[in-house]
């Protein structure tokens, strides 16, 4: 018999690693349906967002079609309903590619209808301004992933957003290579990132708080003449 | 290049790979664990207390070990004052009667334990430090292992005495941990310490192998390594409390673990031949080169989490820099979990799990109420801690080379 001193349990060993692999691969496996719940969950708020938008864009046509006005007063509900909540799924959306883990594959399609709805709005923002004599201003913002500046340039957008009124920025990322994006890029002659367009002068590289105060503050005062 | 979240799953794996084993020999031992052999007589023992400046302490810790519920013509205590500069000697003398006192100059603990060996006749020799209290049932717990022939050591459950500040505090968790660690290792055949406050031998083999090794750091482990080395057993009795003072200034445990991890780097190198060799089971196969892989993941750990939370701050500034405003940030939303949430949960709860199932080894109550601060401190401060003196362990045994 072998001593006690000189035994190795090879079955406790064995029986822990074949249960850690369990655990692991069980863990992996909800976290993987967990990534599913989160990519299903934007997707959701997005279709919602999406279907309010096409009613909106529905009924603006019956209304000219039938009535021969612009409905502003419905345009700007709509418009003052839809946008904060575009900045709540904005803000899951950066929190998901934060502190995402997996690939997945539905994600950059959702990230697709996310920007082609940013754009609509966009397109939509600038219609009540022309129709309904209202000034808005409005931030283009094209960054790329892995940039540095672009994040500093995110972080003083943020904070211009939430400290000025009546200021829309709409953030556009470079690296889903879309036609509208790539659009955008060639029409301004876009080289370097950030790129920040205002009231259609874009400005490359980064900018900081004052010099896009001065920005801004040009641009607006231009429209007021 | 691996990315740092398959370092860190690499990370969770060892740790859920511990977790399991650990708590699944407990479960398997569950009902032997705080079963000890009865023994079939009771041997004879001397305890030897050696006592450098322990005017404080010392008159308890030897009137506990007289109060041991055991025959008193069965046990012998011998105390020796190691060159003390206060009254401890005095102290000792006022227990003459009862016990035996060798007055000599100051050469160190293993030294003082190997000029008390030479005059021990009895069966079994134990050890007490001059600032541990004994519980009168602890002898009588560990005896009955010794009668296999082939176990030569016994440790007893150690507690802290009295935890009064913030460090003793988080030792006294860390020692109710121990308690359940050091049984589940026993159970395993890798016990690798027979510390001073309480481990008793078999005089016969302690005599054999010339004692104490005068020379190391920590003679506690080396000689539990040279009960390893000659193939023979370490055993450990949950039910033999022994009460000690930990230090009580996070300098004095600084210093203290210093001593013992250092000595425990050194101790493995020393019996390096153990490592990886087959004929030393478990403790040679398995634990001594699974306790290297913790050291490391420690030591990385500590230098992430020191660097994650200097880039958190500079980034934090930065930004101030940039908007002249403390940016708000978003709140967390469902989107900012991930899988790794999940392995957080679980270690949260395996962390409190063990802590319930320690305490209960250890015959402890919870008393969240008077002990709160004892466990805070050591879910959010021991970790980092514990990683920070592995590391500084590690810096002063390569600088200090190859010197003991």
């Amino acid at each position: 018999m072998v001593k006690q001193r000189e035994r190795t349990d090879w079955e406790i060993i064995a029986l822990s690693v074949i249960a850690t692999v369990l655990i692991m691969s069980g863990i992996y496996f909800i976290g993987l349906q967990f990534n599913d719940y989160k990519v299903s969950s934007m997707d959701n708020d997005l279709a919602q967002i999406e279907a309010d938008h096409q009613s909106q864009i529905v009924g603006q046509r019956l209304a000219e079609e039938i009535a021969r006005e612009n409905n502003c007063d419905s345009l700007r509900e709509w418009r003052d309903s839809s946008f904060p909540r575009m900045e709540e799924l904005r803000t899951e959306v950066e929190a998901y590619e934060q502190s995402n883990r997996f690939d997945h594959a539905e994600y950059e399609t959702v990230k697709q209808r996310y920007t082609n709805m940013i754009i609509q709005s966009l397109i939509e923002a600038r219609g009540i301004e022309n129709k309904c004599n209202e000034t808005m201003d409005e931030i283009i913002y094209i960054y790329t992933q892995d940039c540095q500046s672009c994040e500093d340039q995110g972080t003083v957008l943020s904070y211009f957003r939430q400290n000025t009124d009546n200021l829309y920025v709409y953030p556009l990322d470079s690296d889903l290579d879309m036609q509208p994006i790539n659009f955008l890029e060639e029409y301004y002659s876009v080289e370097e990132y950030p790129v920040i367009i205002v009231e259609g002068e874009p400005y490359e590289g980064f900018k900081g708080v004052e010099e896009l105060e001065e920005i801004i503050e040009e641009n607006t005062e231009e429209e007021d003449l | 290049m691996l990315s740092i979240d398959q370092v860190y799953l690499g990370i969770f794996t060892i740790m859920i790979f511990s977790s399991v084993m650990w708590l699944s020999l407990y479960t398997a031992n569950k009902r032997i664990i705080n079963n000890d052999p009865e023994p079939s007589r009771l041997p004879s023992v001397t305890f030897i207390v050696p006592a450098y400046n322990e005017e404080e302490n010392i008159a308890d810790t030897i009137q506990a070990l007289l109060d041991q519920n055991y025959p008193k013509d069965k046990l012998d205590i011998i105390a020796i004052n190691d060159g003390s500069e206060d009254s401890t000697l005095e102290i000792l003398r006022s227990f003459k009667d009862r016990i035996s006192i060798i007055d000599k100059e100051n050469t160190g603990k293993a030294n003082s334990m190997n000029q008390a060996l030479k005059k021990v006749e009895t069966e079994i020799v134990g050890c007490m430090d001059g600032d541990s209290f004994p519980d009168p049932e602890m002898l009588r717990s560990m005896v009955g292992y010794l009668e296999n022939n082939d176990v030569k050591g016994v440790s007893p459950a150690i507690k802290v005495h009295n935890p009064k500040t913030w460090p003793q505090k988080i030792i006294w968790a860390e020692y109710v941990y121990q308690v359940f660690l050091r049984k589940v290792f026993s159970l395993f055949n890798s016990q690798y310490v027979l510390p001073g406050p309480g481990s008793i031998y078999d005089t016969k083999f302690m005599k054999e192998n010339g004692g104490w090794d005068e020379k190391t750091l920590t003679e506690d482990m080396e000689i539990a390594f040279r009960v390893i080395e000659q193939k023979k057993l370490l055993k450990n009795s949950t039910n033999a409390y022994v009460y000690t003072i930990s230090p009580a200034t996070l300098r004095g445990l600084f210093r203290q673990r210093i001593r013992w991890y250092k000595g425990y780097i050194n101790n493995f190198i020393k019996y390096k031949h153990i490592v990886f060799n087959r004929e030393y089971g478990n403790i040679g196969v398995f634990f001594l080169p699974f306790t290297v892989v913790w050291i490391f993941l420690l030591m990385f750990l500590i230098t992430h989490m020191s660097y994650r939370i200097i880039d958190r701050i500079i980034g934090f500034y930065y930004e101030l820099a940039l908007t002249d405003f403390w940016i708000q940030y978003p709140n967390l939303t469902i989107q900012s979990l991930t899988y790794f949430h999940i392995f957080y949960t679980l270690f949260v709860v395996v962390g409190i799990g063990t802590l319930l199932i320690s305490l209960k080894v250890s015959g402890e109550k919870l008393e969240l109420r008077k002990r709160k601060l004892n466990y805070l401190l050591f879910l959010w401060v021991y970790a980092m801690l514990f990683a920070a003196f592995w590391v500084a362990a590690v810096i002063s045994r390569i600088r200090g080379g190859k010197k003991w």
